[in-house]
């Protein structure tokens, strides 16, 4: 049994939407992912998995049951504590990229750190430009999103969910719109950044293989865990 | 503060040519409101100097602007009181004791009396009757008091009326109806039958045409021999050095000594209160033009909302706050508002310029050779900040609704 405390964890997590037949996503989960650790969340489609996830990052609110991030029970926390609390310690990575088109892709990487404040307008650039080229995009600063392949653009994406250091990366389907080498490539990152960082990483993925890959695999049924 | 900046204006340089048009709905409306309001103010400012300048600021009238009282209304003031039959009494008229009151009244700081006598008289010349103002007038007072001198505008100013035996200065308009020129001589008959010979020793042209077409001037004495009123003065006119604290002076004097006293405000009472009037209908107007602006920035900041639900969601999910969605959104609307009033103060200037270029020559109340404007940075400011409120207020709805987004519902939609 681990006895350190957990990166994340969910206790009995339940997200039901409200209507004349209520939609239950997410049902009673306990969940817990170590530091360090990469874990692959599957299952059908409509199983709960992406429900989860947003829970898991604080983007939705749960009907029951609470979600820990290192050792900090986030239900009593306000909207405003939940807000920081995602740009201090969470990074996102959706299916679609997501970069805000007018901006470099430099200018996409330091957005989440010009909005902590933490480091100097230099100390940014010179944070950024290292994340690109640890993620093999060195050179590409300057260019604008639609200058990128999908494979490049998600890569941005995932240096931008790195930009302030968070502990946890949360990624929905990162690879669902891109073809196999380059799914291969974002998983690797993911591997690289759990093994040699210390991220925890929680994947969505429909794909088994890339989930294989992974530390450990969540199966998900109709809103429960089952595996 | 800085980064809603940076994002705010990414989005806005992204769809240039939107931006722009938004933009030149709120120049045009800022520019017009500038020329409007210069146009407005300048023939206003124009019109009143003119009426300061060349007319006294009071004048004090052998009149009383009620009977007086009887004794019985003094004795029952409260008592339901009707005298019939009433006939007034053949009073003499003209002020009493008017040099005193002129002593008292040059002894108050920043005061000028032009003690007058003004009498109707008929001008005849070359077969023509025209019936016209005599102002019968002391040259050094006037020439104190009034700037009558100013607009004499045949050589000699107001002296020349001691050059002739009966010397008469005739205003530019009422010479051409009588068709005289300066050294004609013209009978003059006034309402008592006293009949005069006169000298046309000058004209003036002060460009209210209701002054130069009407009005002459005479020594004192002898226009007191032509109304037969020896010694007699009926008005004592009065220019301040504040005209703008006229209508208390008049209302201080006419408690003093009864006379009617009016201030130049009251005198043109009407045409203040039309020139109020004018300037609410412009205000109204200006401001429904950058009403109509201010729809554009809606489109335009509406449309932004639309187009960039999906990086909304994200900076939402990067730990961006409700309130720095909005407020992105709301600069959006600000900076249109302010870089158009940047714009519109241009085309205003412009337009000032141009409009101040374009001569023609309209006799009306006053004669008008062009435009006259009065641009101050009070109509720059008020035209800025309102197109810029406007603005701002116009993109209040759209950024509501953008703070108002779920992330979720979006990233969801958008996989």
């Amino acid at each position: 049994m681990n006895l350190e405390t957990p990166a994340i964890e969910a206790r009995s997590l339940s997200r039901i939407l409200p209507g004349l037949v209520p939609a239950v996503l997410v049902d009673g989960v306990d969940f817990r992912a170590e530091k360090g650790e990469l874990v692959a969340i599957t299952g059908a489609s409509g199983s709960g998995k992406s429900s989860l996830l947003y829970l898991l990052g604080l983007l939705d609110e749960p009907t029951s049951g609470s979600v820990i991030i290192a050792g900090q029970d986030c239900a009593p926390l306000s909207d405003a504590e939940r807000t920081y609390l995602r740009l201090e310690r969470l990074g996102f990575v959706f299916q679609f990229h997501f970069l805000l088109a007018e901006f470099t892709v430099l200018g996409n990487v330091c957005m989440p750190m010009k909005k902590l404040g933490r480091l100097s307008d230099a100390e940014q650039d010179a944070h950024g430009r290292a994340l690109l080229k640890e993620l093999g995009l060195q050179g590409f600063e300057k260019k604008l999103p639609e200058q990128l392949s999908g494979g490049e653009r998600q890569r941005v994406a995932i240096a931008r969910a790195l930009a302030n250091a968070p502990g946890i990366l949360l990624a929905d389907e990162p690879t669902g719109n891109l073809d196999s080498k380059n799914s291969r490539i974002v998983f690797d990152i993911f591997r690289n950044l759990a093994r040699d960082h210390g991220k925890t990483i929680i994947t969505v993925t429909h794909d088994h293989d890339l989930a294989k890959t992974c530390d450990r695999q969540v199966h998900l049924a109709d809103g429960k865990v089952v595996a | 503060m800085k980064l809603l900046l940076h994002i705010a204006l990414g989005h806005l340089l992204a769809r240039k040519r939107q931006t722009l048009v938004s933009m030149m709905g709120v120049a045009m409306g800022v520019g017009f409101s500038i020329a409007m309001a210069s146009l407005m103010e300048g023939s206003q400012r124009d019109f009143i100097t003119r009426i300061v300048d060349n007319m006294p600021h009071i004048v004090i009238k052998d009149e009383f602007r009620a009977n007086p009282l009887q004794p019985v209304d003094l004795l029952f003031q409260k008592g339901a009181v009707e005298l019939k039959g009433l006939k007034p009494k053949d009073e003499i008229r003209g002020i009493k004791a008017p040099w005193n009151k002129i002593e008292a009244l040059e002894a108050l700081p920043g005061l000028k009396v032009a003690p007058t006598l003004s009498s109707q008289i008929f001008l005849s010349f070359g077969g023509k009757d025209v019936s016209a103002t005599l102002l019968g007038i002391d040259v050094e007072r006037e020439r104190q008091a009034t700037s009558i001198e100013a607009d004499i505008v045949t050589e000699g100013g107001l002296d020349s009326l001691h050059t002739a035996a009966n010397g008469l200065i005739l205003g530019r308009g009422l010479a051409a109806k009588l068709g005289a020129q300066p050294n004609d001589t013209l009978t003059a008959t006034s309402a008592s039958g006293v009949v005069m010979k006169m000298k046309v020793v000058g004209l003036f042209h002060t460009g209210i045409i209701s002054v130069d077409s009407s009005q002459s001037y005479a020594l004192l004495k002898k226009a007191q021999i032509l109304a037969d009123r020896p010694n007699v003065i009926n008005l004592m006119r009065i220019k301040m050095s504040d005209p703008m604290a006229a209508v208390d002076m008049a209302l201080m004097l006419e408690s003093r000594w009864g006379y009617k006293s009016e201030s130049w405000q009251e005198s043109n009472e009407g045409l203040l209160g039309a020139f109020a009037i004018r300037n609410a209908v412009m205000y109204i107007t200006v401001s429904a033009i950058l009403i109509v602006a201010s729809f554009g920035i809606f489109n335009v900041v509406s449309t932004v909302v639309y187009e960039k639900t999906r990086d909304i969601a994200i900076l939402r999910s990067m730990g961006f706050e409700p309130s720095d969605i909005k407020g992105i959104f709301l600069l959006e609307g600000f900076l249109v508002g302010l870089l158009g009033a940047l714009l519109g103060w241009g085309l205003g200037f412009g337009l000032c310029q141009i409009l101040g270029m374009i001569r023609f020559n309209i006799k009306m109340m006053t004669e008008v050779q062009g435009f006259i404007l009065h641009s101050t940075w009070i109509h720059y400011t008020l035209s800025g900040a309102v197109a810029a409120t406007s603005a701002t207020l116009a993109s209040y709805l759209p950024a509501r609704k953008a703070s108002r987004l779920k992330p979720v519902d979006t990233i969801r939609g958008a996989a």
